[in-house]
């Protein structure tokens, strides 16, 4: 499979996945120069999660991150409400629906990936 | 440590309106395997306005891309597409529901083709070869289909100095860089000079790694894939090695096909008669001899293959052959491409155009153009030999379950080459009607079959599609004309037959016998023809109602064979019967009401009819009940079932009658091996 494509349209960045890095994060901040580049993750668009009352199923944001340098990522929700029924699996990065909780939407839902380094 | 925030983003748990399944597979697996199907939804499931969406073990975003709507608006056939996590040769069971309209997402583009850096060749033997890379992705020949996970292009490109050889990609690129390439070499004009046979060895190359390469003798409007065996397409990375299965039940709901009573087992017979890979131009599940006599696996409103995959619940051995075949169809001559548009004929556009001769290998051209507006003749071999009298759909089925624009393409060439068989003032022109036996074009049942494939081309092609109209208005056409030709007062049986100069006598006009007769079996598949019209809804305007009007005349024939015990009709146990009277003087026109019987009570005395009272079918040879999955009991079901479902007057009561004879039970059972005819009323 080549490279991702197209999918980050709209992200900030898009087309450039070490804008914004440039190391400025990193205490040592210019003592690493000439060291590997650490990239940040990339995100592909995060649609709408649907889920249908009464099908318990779930819904996997694992393939909507990735990372150039290939490091392991950790998927984390921002705590916004999720509807009754719904949970966030971030050890199998997936949002998981009981079939019990009744129709309902909630938003402002946001995923932050980090490569933890 | 490097952190990236996702976009925002809602959850919601909808209100269910659960509306079918839909199975994958992968043999790779993965956590984001790409798929792309064509999918047929039921009147109303879909309203417009609203899309279907997946839930579904780990499934994702899914795309509808609407081909197709309904006259009330709702999706008539989609295609989907999306990703899905799937374990290796597991089955995924996305289930679609209902779901509001998707929030706009970016399409994937032709410069995220371009990113991609692939590359694909086309050669052809010393024509040469031709290729599309680089910034040549910008410029498709056609945008077929938009979206965020999947966008989908076809390109075109003559191989060399050829006038006739073009070399044509259908490309499908997924969200996450996947890309899918059906490539095909074409060989078919109208009128370009010089038609004919063009030998050499055929390549296709992706990614700069040679995917196919064989030797091929291409004859004149013939096509050929690319790829053998089971490889249905060629992905620039790994082949997912997907196959799916639609709810078959569901499928048959939608009256997009018809619906069937058999039910065919993984060990069924009908499994050894697929064919497990493609080749080229190979035969595979065709017969010898087109034009040849009896029952064949081609024969029906759907060949075998296709009717297998919905009486098998979508066993992956008829998903396999249904493209196998739809592909293999290319050795027929019948890819007639308007140079001027590079698409299929549009009737309009060609009124007056008819084939020049045979040299396609079409069995029984008819009459010329009154212009000299025709074809140019091919030199070289002949391609296997096509019949409109016995031709069957193929290509239908495979776009309806994959949604390959070649599959459409495939069954818009037969659509077309049928209208070019007929000469342009005996078709009414653009009109584009087939009458029956005036011309050596069109038998009976020839006629029929291309009413039959010409609803299905109108009802599948593209509601933005310029050849749409053409075949919309070809099939209102074809209404007005039996309307006026076949339902006259003096013709109280329903029958379409005689009416014109030129009828054909199936009781043997002019000999001793001086009865005038017809073949039951091929009427019975004019009645189907125009009930699947109905069915399809396709026909617009007056023309609608003008088909509800011949549909209520021509059930008569199917209900009146099938009458009850009394001597006003025909007697039911010989419904199943070759030939049948329907008028006393084979000499006199069929044109008033004094030439022919006026109740199906004297049809059946006037042929004989007999005196066994007991409640069995009867017949002998093709006749015979035991025979009826491959016989004339057979070739009755799809008039009786349409009939049912459309309810026609005295329908319910045949159908008793039949179903419930004594010997129904085990004559049905030969249909789970042999399912062609084994159409039944949708409701019951």
């Amino acid at each position: 499979m080549v490279g991702a494509i197209g999918t980050d349209a709209g992200s900030a960045d898009a087309g450039d996945p070490d804008a914004g890095n440039a190391d400025g994060g990193n205490p040592d901040g210019g003592s690493d120069a000439g060291a590997d580049t650490n990239h940040a993750p990339i995100w592909q668009v995060v649609p709408d999660i649907m889920f249908v009352e009464g099908v318990a199923s779930s819904f996997s944001v694992a393939a909507l991150a990735s990372d150039e340098d290939h490091d392991a990522l950790t998927l984390l929700h921002n705590g916004a409400q999720l509807p009754a029924g719904v949970t966030y699996d971030a050890t199998n990065r997936r949002f998981v629906y009981d079939g019990i909780g009744a129709a309902a939407s909630t938003s402002g839902h946001q995923l932050t990936a980090d490569d933890s380094r | 440590m490097a952190t990236r925030e996702s976009n925002l983003f809602s959850v919601h748990i909808a209100k269910s309106v659960a509306v079918t399944t839909l199975r994958l597979r992968s043999a790779a697996g993965g956590d984001a395997v790409p798929f792309a199907v064509g999918h047929a939804f039921r009147e109303g499931d879909v309203p417009s306005g609203s899309r279907v969406s997946a839930t579904g073990p780990e499934a994702g975003a899914l795309q509808m891309s609407v081909k197709n709507v309904w006259p009330d608006g709702s999706v008539k056939f989609a295609i989907l597409a999306g990703r899905c996590a799937m374990t290796a040769n597991a089955e995924t069971t996305l289930s679609l529901f209902r779901a509001p309209p998707e929030a706009p997402r970016a399409p994937l583009t032709t410069a995220h083709l371009v990113a991609t850096g692939a590359s694909a060749t086309i050669a052809f033997g010393s024509a040469g070869s031709a290729s599309i890379a680089g910034a040549e992705w910008h410029t498709p020949f056609l945008s077929w289909i938009s979206g965020a996970e999947m966008s989908s292009w076809l390109y075109r490109k003559p191989i060399g100095s050829d006038p006739h050889l073009v070399a044509w990609f259908e490309v499908r690129l997924f969200a996450g860089g996947a890309l899918e390439v059906v490539p095909w070499v074409e060989n078919g004009y109208l009128k370009v000079p010089g038609p004919g046979a063009r030998a050499g060895t055929a390549s296709f190359t992706l990614g700069g790694l040679e995917r196919f390469s064989q030797p091929l003798n291409l004859l004149n409007h013939q096509r050929a894939y690319l790829g053998s065996g089971t490889t249905f397409s060629h992905w620039l990375g790994a082949d997912p090695g997907l196959s799916w299965r639609h709810d078959t039940a569901y499928l048959q709901s939608t009256t997009l096909t018809p619906s069937y009573r058999a039910v065919t087992s993984a060990s069924s017979p009908l499994w050894s008669r697929q064919p497990s890979g493609y080749q080229p131009l190979a035969q595979a599940g065709f017969p010898t001899n087109m034009p040849g006599a009896g029952y064949n696996e081609l024969i029906g409103p759907l060949p075998e293959w296709d009717v297998a995959y919905l009486t098998s619940d979508g066993d992956v051995r008829a998903w396999r052959s249904v493209q196998i075949n739809a592909l293999c169809g290319g050795r027929y001559g019948i890819h007639f491409r308007d140079e001027l548009t590079n698409r299929p004929i549009r009737f309009s556009a060609r009124p007056n155009l008819a084939v020049n001769d045979a040299s396609p290998g079409l069995f029984a051209v008819g009459g010329g153009s009154s212009t000299n507006d025709l074809t140019t003749p091919a030199t070289g071999a002949v391609p296997p030999t096509y019949d409109n009298a016995h031709h069957g759909v193929w290509g239908y089925f495979a776009y309806l379950i994959t949604g390959r624009f070649y599959f459409l393409e495939e069954l818009q060439f037969i659509a077309t080459v049928n209208y070019l068989k007929n000469a342009d003032n005996q078709r009414g022109f653009g009109e584009g009607w087939f009458e029956p036996h005036l011309i050596s074009a069109n038998q009976h049942r020839g006629a029929w079959w291309s009413v039959r494939t010409l609803a299905f081309a109108a009802s599948a092609t593209p509601d933005d599609d310029a050849l749409k109209g053409d075949f919309v208005a070809s099939c209102n056409s074809n209404v007005a004309f039996v309307n006026g030709r076949f339902n006259q007062s003096y013709n109280a049986l329903g029958v379409a037959w005689g009416g014109s100069a030129s009828q054909f006598d199936y009781l043997g006009n002019g000999g001793a016998d001086v009865r005038f007769g017809y073949a039951p079996w091929q009427d019975n598949w004019c009645t189907f023809a125009f009930a699947l019209m109905k069915d399809l809804k396709v026909c617009t305007g007056n023309a609608a109602q003008a088909l509800d009007t011949f549909l209520q005349w021509k059930f008569k024939s199917i209900v009146g064979l099938l009458g009850g015990d009394s001597t006003s009709a025909h007697y039911w146990p010989f419904a199943g019967r070759y030939d049948c009277p329907i008028a006393p003087n084979d000499q006199a026109p069929l044109t008033a009401a004094t030439s022919w019987y006026q109740s199906w009570g004297e049809a059946y005395t006037a042929g004989g009819g007999g005196a066994y009272h007991g409640n069995a079918m009867q017949g002998t040879s093709a006749s015979a009940p035991g025979e009826m999955p491959t016989g004339y009991w057979g070739n009755l079901q799809p008039a009786l079932a349409y009939a049912v479902d459309q309810g026609a007057p005295g329908a319910a009561e045949a159908y008793a009658r039949l179903v419930g004879a004594d010997n129904w039970a085990a004559s049905a059972a030969g249909f789970n091996d042999a399912p062609i005819w084994s159409v039944k009323p949708r409701s019951r």
